[in-house]
């Protein structure tokens, strides 16, 4: 991706991604001429938590980068983000908010800015179009997937729970325990809370 | 559309309550008149809990009652919901089921779009088509942002007392209705 240099370089990157397979060539030609591309360093802030939620968002051509959310104590990772994918994009299509996340560069990155401009004054162009496809199908992912870690990880502790009582009751055999996900870490001995047991999902689930 | 209905303020509130940009509410009153309007007298059901989702609806005026069933198959009050708002809109999205059951508490109107216009305008390169993408992903990312805030007041609650698991569901339960657009 160093190589991108020219529009015509760009527009053949645009076209490799998935949100804008099967788009016209023109059509991704012209929306190269209302963005820019932009290099990062590794651990380089796009935005922080809290800053106003500015006129841009950006999709990534190359590189990977990091979702963080500081609570009150801890800084959590929330999700990577990949070539394909948008960033950033509630400055698209809302107004008034802050940034609800940290976004940061993981590896040397490369990305398209689309200005909020850009998509407000061109509502029926092809790839723009494209573009609002695909994040609609990966918001819905996103919620349905979410979704169903809250709905593992009651499971894994009621199951939990069950198995200890049963322990407790002198049982040999373990109770059936719901299907365990595959990157599921291995019951520590000392019991989890409900709420531990949502943290470790939470940090390691992949939402995309 | 009913001539009775006041669809540019209608439309209005919905461009501020998803906070699209200024000028927007024109192209949310075109979207709105290809709907198919219907008054909903109390009780009445807009949809059930697992049922196939056909239809998405804009809720402009009066409030919506959704319910949920549990593990025993209880009928459970989730919330209330106000106008304006999205219902439905998930369903044709990702083909998935209802996920409640929406009932009106009060005389309603909702707006009602079946799957194949949804399908029709989503896609299309239409100013309607364009407002519905801009209003669903608003409110996706509402969803998401609020459910996410949720779970992080789980895990990393202010306090250093610990909550038990009971109070943890019930916190669980309330992200995974936001999720689903049934609680802001």
């Amino acid at each position: 991706m160093s190589d991108l240099n020219s529009p015509r370089a760009i527009a053949a990157a645009l076209q490799c991604l998935e949100p804008l397979h099967g788009v016209p060539p023109e059509a991704v030609a012209e929306l190269v001429q209302f963005t820019t591309v932009v290099r990062f360093g590794p651990n380089q802030a796009l935005f922080r938590q809290g800053d106003p939620v500015g006129d841009v968002a950006w999709l990534l051509l190359s590189g990977r980068m990091s979702v963080r959310v500081a609570t009150g104590r801890h800084q959590r990772m929330m999700a990577d983000i990949w070539p394909g994918e948008i960033v950033g994009e509630a400055a698209l299509y809302t107004k008034g908010h802050t940034r609800s996340a940290t976004v940061v560069t993981a590896a040397p990155t490369v990305a398209l800015v689309i200005p909020r401009a850009a998509i407000l004054d061109n509502p029926n162009q092809p790839a723009i179009i494209a573009l609002e496809l695909h994040l609609l199908e990966a918001l819905a992912k996103r919620l349905r997937s979410t979704n169903a870690v809250l709905q593992r990880v009651v499971n894994e502790q009621r199951s939990a729970a069950t198995a200890a009582a049963a322990r407790r009751a002198g049982y040999q055999r373990t109770p059936p325990v719901t299907a365990a996900p595959p990157a599921a870490q291995p019951e520590p001995t000392e019991p989890l809370s409900l709420a531990q047991r949502l943290a470790r999902w939470f940090d390691k689930a992949d939402r995309t | 559309m009913s001539p009775s209905t006041d669809l540019s303020a209608i439309s209005e509130r919905f461009r501020a309550v998803y906070k699209l940009p200024p000028g927007s509410a024109e192209a949310v009153a075109s979207l709105l008149s290809v709907c198919e309007l219907r008054a909903l007298n109390v009780g009445e059901v807009l949809f059930t809990e697992r049922e196939p989702g056909l239809t998405a609806y804009f809720l402009l005026s009066g409030k919506i009652g959704v319910s949920r069933r549990d593990t025993r198959g209880l009928s459970l009050d989730v919330s209330t919901l106000a106008a304006p708002t999205l219902l439905g809109q998930m369903s044709l999205l990702d083909d998935s089921p209802r996920s409640a059951t929406c009932t009106a508490v009060g005389p309603c109107l909702v707006a009602a779009m079946d799957r194949a216009r949804f399908q029709e305008l989503v896609r299309g390169d239409s100013p309607r088509g364009s407002v519905l993408r801009r209003l669903l992903i608003a409110a996706m990312s509402e969803q998401l942002a609020g459910a996410n805030g949720r779970i992080l007041a789980i895990i990393d609650p202010l306090t250093d007392f610990p909550v038990d698991d009971e109070t943890t569901e019930h916190g669980i339960e309330e992200a995974a209705r936001v999720l689903d657009g049934w609680k802001a």
